[in-house]
C-alpha cells in the first residue's frame, strides 16, 4: 500500500515536471523542474530496490551536471533571448519526429518492461556487485567509455582554449 | 510492524528531532564562533545579553524574526524565496544518516548500505540554494557570488569524493557504521590516510564556503556575493544551511577518519563492544564523544577562519584541479599498490598491518613535501635601507 | 579690507589688516642664486621670481609645456617628480590666475616652483604628456578655478559634482552658496578601455562594475568603475570628490589657529602629521620657531601616528584579503597610541593638539613612562603580524607582483611615501629635508624593489621598525625643559595669570583673539613626511587674520589616480588587494 502511494506520488512529480521543462519559457526553471524530475527518479531507483544507483543519480546528474548547466544558462543570460520563427514544414516534422519517437517508446516499453512480471529473484544492487561486473565482466565498454570522454574533453579545451589565449 | 510506522511516522519523528537538534547546534554555533573569534583577536565577542552573551543565542533568531524582509523590486520571486530553502533541507536529511553512537542505535534511520554515496548525493545539491539566491536578486555582485560558488563547489566535490575512495579501499565498505568498526579495530583511518584526511578537510572547506574558500561572499570584492540582496530572517536561513552543512561535514571527517564514536584502537581502548556492555550509559558516552571530535572540528573552522587570507579565484580553481585532484589521485593509487601488496584484513584481525604502517609513514612524506613546497618562497625578501637622500 | 572678506558668508568687520611687512625666507640668498643658476643653465628661457621660498619662474602659459619637458629631462636637474598643480586667484590682477607647478628632483634633493599667469579667458596647453600625474591636479584646477586646459583628455569636474555652479575657489565665489545634486546630475562614468586591449578582438562579452562609492572595500567614498573582460580588467575609471569638504575654501575665511581641526580632517588616521605641517608651514611664514619642548613632543607624537597609520592600512589590507583577525590584534597598540594622545590632548582620534608657534598644553607628566610603555610592546605585535601574514603562501599569492608599478611610472604619477620607496626610490621628506631635527636621530629609510602590494606591505612593517627606533632615541634623551610654546604675543596668547594680573598682556589677549595671527604678507610652501607621503601646504598671505590662499598637497591625490594604471590587466581580487596596500584615505583626497 505504502509502495504504491509513494511509486504514484513521485511517478506523478516526476511527470510534471518533465513537463515543466519543455513547457517552461524561462530555462532556468526549466533546469530546475529537470533536478526536480531527477529526484523523483532516484526515489523510483530506491523503491526498484536499487539505492546504489539512487545516489549516482543525484551525485552525477543533480549535483555535478544541472548545476553546470545552470552556471551555462545564467553565464549566456539566456531568458531574454526571442525565439527564432519556425516554418511550418519545420514544425510538422519536429511533432511528427517526436510522435514517432514516442510511439516506439511506449511499444517497446509495454513489450518488455511492464507487461513482464519481474524475475521473482532479488537485484544484487550492492556497490561491490555492481563494482564487480563493471570492473570485471564490463571492463572493455567501461575503458571505452572513459576514452570517449577523454576525447570530449580534449576537444572543450581546443575549442575554447583559443579564446583564453585572445586574452593574454 | 506497521509499514506507515516504520516508513513515515517514526522517520517524521525521528527527523524532527534532528532538525531540532540542528536548529539547536547552530544557534549554539554562531555563539561560539562570535566568542572565539573574539578571543582570537584579542576582543570580547558577545557579552551583553545574559552570562557570558548566552542569551545571543535566542536574541539572534529574534531580531532576524523582527527585521523588515526585503525584497528587491525585480527578483524572480519564486526562486528568490527558494534560495534561502533548499541548502538546509539536504543538511537536515544527511542529519538523519549519521551514527553519533554505537549500534543499538543512535543514527535516526536504519543502516543504509550506501550511506556514504547518499549523503555525498544530498550534500552536492546544497549549491543550489546558492546559485538561485544569487541569480533571483537581479543583482551583478549576487550572480557572480552564485557563479563563483557554482564552479568552486562543483569542482571541490571531485577531490573531496575522491579522498574518500582510499577509505573506502581499506574499510571495503559504504556503510558508516562498518567504516567505524574498522577504525576502532584497526587504526583511525587519519593514519594511513593522512594525504586523504588533509585533502577532505581543505576540500570540505572549500564545500561550505568559508576562509580561506569563503570567495562566493568575499565581503571586499562581492559586497556580501550571494546573499547581498537577502535580509531578515532569509538571510538566516542561509547562515542557517552553511553552519549546518558545518556540522555535517564535521561529522563526516570524524567518522571517516578519526574514529567516530570510538576512542580506541586495534581493538584496545574505548570501543563498541565495551560501550554496548554499559547499555545506554554506553550509548550517551559514545554519543558525547562524538559529539566532541566534532566540536573540535568545528574549533578547526573558526580557527581557519581568524587566520587565513583568502585566496584570487584561479588561485583557488589551481588548488583544486592542479594540486588536490592529482594528490588524491596518486593517493588512490598508492594505496591501492600497498593493499595488493600486503592484503588486508577485514575487521576483527586486532593485528596492525604492516600496509598500514606503510601508508603512515608515505603519508606523512608526502605531507613534509608538501608542507615545504608551500613555504619556499617564490622571491626573498628584499627589502633595503638607505641613506642615499640624507642630503 | 580683502577681497575675501567682502565675499564671506560671515562679514569681516574688523580693521584693515596693521601687518603689511612683506615675508622674507631665511636664507633668501643662497634659494635665489640657485633660482639664478637654474635659469642660466635650463636651456629654456626662465623669468626668475625672486624673494620666495624655494627657486621661482614666471614661465609663459605658451611655454610651459616645453619648460617641464626641458626640466625634467635635463640631465642636471632632473626634476622628475611632479609634486603639485594647483591656482591662486589675484582678481585685482589684470591676468587674475597663477597656475603654479611644484616639481622636484630626486636626484639633487631640490625644490622648484613654476607659475603661469592666466587670464579669465585665456587657456594653457595641458602638460599631461610630460607628466601623468598632472591629469587630475589640471582637473582640479579646472573645477575650482574654471582655468581651461588646450588639449587635457578628460577636463571634467573633479571634487565638486556635476551640477555644480560656478568655480569654488574663485575669490568672488559666495562661501555660503550651496548647490544641490540630484539623480539626473550623477556622473555616468565610461571607463577608459587600456590601448592593450583596445584592438584585440575577444569572445567575451565586456561587463562593466560599479565598484563604490559605498562598497566595503573602497575605504571611505571612492568610486571605481571597471569593465572587465571575463575577470580581467581592461578599463578603469576612478571618480572622487565624494568626501569634498572645501578645506581649502573654509580655511579662507577662518583664522590660522581655526584651521587646524580641519587639518586634522584630512588624513583623519594620522592626524598629528597634519598638524605639524600646517603649524610649520604658518611658523614658517611668521618667521618663529616652536620651542624645543614642543618640537620634541611634535616629533614623538608624528612617530606615533605614522605607526597607527600604518597600522590601520595594514589591518584594512588585510581585512581586505579576508585575514580578519590581524585588523583587531593592531588594533591594541593601536588604542594605547591614541590613549596617549588622549592623554595629552584631551581628544583621540583627532587631537588638534597643536597650536601656531607649539603646543596647546603641556604634556601629562606621565608621557614618556606611556610613550616608552607602547614602544616596549609594539614590536611583538608587529612581529607576530608580519610572521603569520608574510610567511603565509596565500597571503604571498595574494600580493606579489600584484598592483605593480615600475620606478619611472611611479616617478612621473608624483607618487611620494611608502607607495613610492616600494616601487624603488628611497625617497623620504625626513631624510631629504629634516625637520623637527630628524636628522640628530639614527635610522633608515627602508625602499623595497617591484612595487607591488608585497613591496608596500615590507615598506610599511620596515618603516613602523624605524619609527620605534626613532622613538627608543626620543625618549631615551629626554623632554627638553622650557615652554611648549612660543613667547610671542602675537603668536601665542599670554598665559591667564598673566591676563588676569597684567594691562598689557590683556590687550594682547584681546588682540589675538579679536584680530587673530597676522604673517607678513607672502607665500610659503612647506612640506612633512606623512603617513602615506609627502603632504605639503602651501599658504598665501595677504596680511590679514584669514589666510589668503591654503593649498594642500594631499599624497593620495596622485596615487589614487594611478590605480586605474596599477590594476590594468589584473583581476578584481587583485585591485582590491591594491587599493588597500595604497592606503587611500578618502578626507585628504577629497580636501
Amino acid at each position: 500500500m505504502l509502495e504504491f502511494i509513494v511509486f504514484f506520488f513521485f511517478a506523478a512529480v516526476a511527470i510534471v515536471f518533465a513537463l515543466v521543462v519543455i513547457l517552461h519559457r524561462n530555462p532556468v526553471v526549466g533546469a530546475l523542474s529537470l533536478v526536480a524530475s531527477f529526484f523523483a527518479l532516484a526515489v523510483m531507483y530506491v523503491l526498484l530496490d536499487a539505492p546504489f544507483l539512487a545516489a549516482l543519480q543525484v551525485i552525477v546528474y543533480a549535483g555535478a551536471i544541472m548545476v553546470l548547466f545552470l552556471f551555462v544558462i545564467m553565464l549566456l543570460n539566456l531568458q531574454h533571448v526571442a525565439e527564432p520563427n519556425t516554418r511550418p514544414v519545420q514544425q510538422f516534422l519536429g511533432y511528427f519526429a517526436s510522435a514517432t519517437f514516442a510511439a516506439g517508446l511506449v511499444y517497446y516499453v509495454s513489450k518488455y518492461a511492464v507487461l513482464h512480471a519481474l524475475p521473482p529473484t532479488r537485484f544484487s544492487t550492492s556497490a561491490q556487485a555492481i563494482g564487480e561486473r563493471l570492473f570485471e565482466a564490463y571492463i572493455f565498454p567501461f575503458e571505452m567509455v572513459s576514452i570517449l570522454l577523454l576525447a570530449a574533453i580534449v576537444g572543450a579545451l581546443m575549442l575554447s582554449g583559443k579564446a583564453a589565449v585572445a586574452i593574454r | 510492524m506497521n509499514p506507515w510506522m516504520t516508513y513515515l511516522i517514526w522517520p517524521l519523528i525521528k527527523f524532527s528531532i534532528a532538525f531540532i537538534a540542528v536548529q539547536a547546534l547552530v544557534a549554539a554555533m554562531n555563539w561560539i564562533e562570535r566568542r572565539l573569534l573574539g578571543f582570537f583577536q584579542a576582543r570580547l565577542g558577545p557579552n551583553r545579553v545574559g552570562p557570558w552573551g548566552l542569551g545571543q543565542i535566542i536574541a539572534d533568531p529574534i531580531k532576524f524574526l523582527l527585521k523588515e524582509d526585503f525584497v528587491p523590486a525585480r527578483a524572480e520571486k519564486v526562486a528568490y524565496y527558494l534560495g534561502p530553502i533548499l541548502p538546509l533541507l539536504p543538511s537536515f536529511i544527511v542529519f538523519c544518516l549519521i551514527p553519533f553512537g554505537p549500534p543499538p542505535t543512535f543514527a535516526v534511520t536504519n543502516n543504509i548500505n550506501v550511506g556514504l554515496l547518499l549523503i555525498f548525493a544530498l550534500t552536492s545539491t546544497a549549491v543550489y540554494g546558492i546559485i538561485l539566491g544569487g541569480w533571483a536578486s537581479n543583482n551583478k555582485f549576487s550572480l557572480m557570488g552564485g557563479l563563483r560558488s557554482a564552479a568552486q563547489m562543483v569542482s571541490y566535490e571531485v577531490p573531496l569524493g575522491l579522498s574518500i575512495v582510499g577509505v573506502l579501499m581499506l574499510t571495503q565498505s559504504l556503510e558508516l557504521e562498518e567504516i567505524v568498526r574498522y577504525q576502532e579495530m584497526n587504526s583511525w583511518n587519519v593514519f594511513p590516510q593522512l594525504v586523504a584526511c588533509f585533502i577532505f578537510i581543505v576540500a570540505m572547506n572549500a564545500e561550505n564556503n568559508r576562509t580561506p574558500f569563503d570567495l562566493p561572499e568575499a565581503e571586499s570584492e562581492l559586497v556580501a556575493g550571494f546573499h547581498t540582496e537577502y535580509s531578515a530572517m532569509k538571510f538566516a536561513f542561509y547562515m542557517l544551511g552553511e553552519y549546518s552543512l558545518m556540522i555535517v561535514n564535521s561529522c563526516l571527517a570524524v567518522t571517516l577518519f578519526f574514529g567516530g564514536w570510538s576512542l580506541g584502537m586495534g581493538g584496545i581502548g574505548f570501543t563498541t563492544e565495551v560501550m554496548q556492555k554499559m547499555g545506554w550509559v554506553g550509548g550517551l558516552i559514545g554519543t558525547g564523544i562524538f559529539v566532541t571530535k566534532m566540536m573540535l572540528f568545528l574549533f578547526m573552522y573558526i580557527w581557519f577562519r581568524a587566520t587565513f587570507p583568502r585566496f584570487r579565484f584561479d588561485q583557488l580553481m589551481d588548488l583544486g584541479w592542479k594540486f588536490l585532484i592529482p594528490l588524491a589521485l596518486a593517493n588512490i593509487f598508492v594505496t591501492g599498490i600497498v593493499l595488493l601488496a600486503f592484503p588486508s584484513r577485514l575487521y576483527g584481525d586486532t593485528v596492525i598491518a604492516v600496509g598500514e604502517i606503510m601508508l603512515t609513514v608515505i603519508g606523512m612524506i608526502v605531507i613534509a613535501l608538501t608542507l615545504v613546497l608551500l613555504f619556499k618562497p617564490k622571491r626573498p625578501k628584499v627589502i633595503n635601507a638607505s641613506r642615499v637622500s640624507e642630503a | 579690507m580683502s577681497t575675501l572678506t567682502r565675499f564671506s558668508a560671515i562679514p569681516y568687520t574688523g580693521p584693515a589688516p596693521t601687518n603689511r611687512n612683506p615675508y622674507v625666507p631665511a636664507d633668501v640668498a643662497t634659494i635665489d642664486a640657485r633660482g639664478a643658476e637654474i635659469a642660466a643653465r635650463a636651456g629654456v628661457a626662465l623669468e626668475q621670481e625672486t624673494g620666495l621660498d624655494l627657486p621661482a619662474f614666471i614661465v609663459a602659459k605658451e611655454a610651459i609645456v616645453p619648460t617641464l619637458r626641458a626640466l625634467r629631462d635635463h640631465t642636471e636637474f632632473q626634476f622628475d617628480l611632479p609634486l603639485d598643480l594647483f591656482g591662486v586667484d589675484y582678481p585685482g590682477r589684470e591676468q587674475r590666475f597663477d597656475v603654479v607647478y611644484q616639481l622636484y628632483s630626486v636626484k639633487n634633493n631640490e625644490r622648484i616652483r613654476l607659475k603661469v599667469r592666466v587670464g579669465e579667458t585665456e587657456s594653457v596647453p595641458t602638460s599631461v604628456d610630460v607628466y601623468r600625474a598632472f591629469d587630475w591636479f589640471e582637473r582640479e584646477v579646472f573645477d575650482m578655478y574654471g582655468v581651461r586646459f588646450e588639449g587635457h583628455p578628460n577636463l571634467r569636474r573633479i571634487l565638486t559634482h556635476e551640477m555644480f555652479q560656478g568655480h569654488a575657489l574663485r575669490k568672488d565665489y559666495d562661501p555660503a552658496q550651496r548647490w544641490l545634486l540630484s539623480e539626473q546630475g550623477v556622473a555616468k562614468l565610461k571607463p577608459k578601455i587600456d590601448p592593450r586591449f583596445e584592438v584585440e578582438h575577444s569572445d567575451f562579452e565586456r561587463v562593466t562594475l560599479n565598484l563604490g562609492p559605498s562598497h566595503p572595500a573602497m575605504h571611505g567614498t571612492l568610486r571605481c568603475a571597471v569593465t572587465l573582460e571575463g575577470e580581467t580588467i581592461v578599463g578603469a575609471d576612478q571618480e572622487i570628490g565624494y568626501l569634498h569638504r572645501c578645506f581649502e575654501k573654509m580655511s579662507e575665511t577662518h583664522t590660522y589657529q581655526q584651521v587646524i581641526p580641519f587639518t586634522d580632517r584630512l588624513n583623519y588616521c594620522s592626524a598629528v602629521i597634519n598638524n605639524v605641517g600646517y603649524c610649520m608651514t604658518v611658523e614658517k611664514l611668521l618667521g618663529v620657531a616652536a620651542p624645543e619642548r614642543a618640537q620634541h613632543v611634535r616629533l614623538m607624537l608624528s612617530e606615533f601616528y605614522r605607526i597607527a597609520d600604518h597600522i590601520v592600512c595594514i589591518g584594512t589590507n588585510l581585512v581586505d584579503l579576508g585575514a580578519l583577525t590581524n585588523f583587531w590584534y593592531l588594533f591594541q597598540p593601536r588604542e594605547e597610541i591614541i590613549a596617549l594622545a588622549e592623554s595629552c590632548s584631551g581628544a583621540r582620534l583627532l587631537p588638534t593638539y597643536l597650536r601656531i608657534g607649539g603646543l596647546a598644553v603641556d604634556v601629562p607628566a606621565d608621557f614618556l613612562s606611556n610613550s616608552q610603555r607602547i614602544v616596549n610592546m609594539l614590536p611583538k605585535y608587529i612581529d607576530e603580524v608580519e610572521a603569520l601574514v608574510m610567511k603565509n603562501r596565500i597571503f604571498r599569492d595574494r600580493t606579489e607582483g600584484v598592483g605593480a608599478i615600475t620606478k619611472e611610472d611611479a616617478l612621473n604619477f608624483g607618487f611620494t611615501g611608502p607607495c613610492l620607496r616600494a616601487a624603488g626610490v628611497p625617497f623620504d621628506v625626513r631624510k631629504a629635508s629634516p625637520y623637527l631635527g630628524y636628522e640628530t636621530y639614527d635610522w633608515d629609510v627602508p625602499y623595497a624593489e617591484g612595487g607591488d602590494t608585497y613591496a608596500r606591505f615590507l615598506v610599511r612593517f620596515e618603516e613602523m621598525r624605524q619609527s620605534i627606533r626613532i622613538l627608543q632615541q626620543a625618549i631615551d634623551r629626554g623632554l627638553p625643559s622650557g615652554p611648549v610654546i612660543v613667547d610671542n604675543p602675537y603668536v601665542a596668547l599670554p598665559p591667564k595669570e598673566k591676563v588676569y594680573n597684567e594691562m598689557e598682556s590683556l590687550i594682547y589677549h584681546f588682540k589675538l583673539i579679536m584680530h587673530g595671527i597676522q604673517p607678513p604678507v607672502g607665500e610659503a610652501y612647506f612640506q612633512v613626511e606623512g603617513g602615506n607621503g609627502e603632504v605639503g601646504f602651501y599658504i598665501v598671505s595677504d596680511g590679514t587674520k584669514n589666510p589668503y590662499r591654503v593649498r594642500v598637497r594631499p599624497p593620495c591625490f596622485p596615487i589614487f589616480e594611478a590605480y586605474g594604471h596599477m590594476i590594468m590587466g589584473q583581476t578584481i581580487p587583485d585591485a582590491i588587494a591594491t587599493l588597500g596596500s595604497l592606503n587611500i584615505i578618502a578626507g585628504e583626497l577629497d580636501h
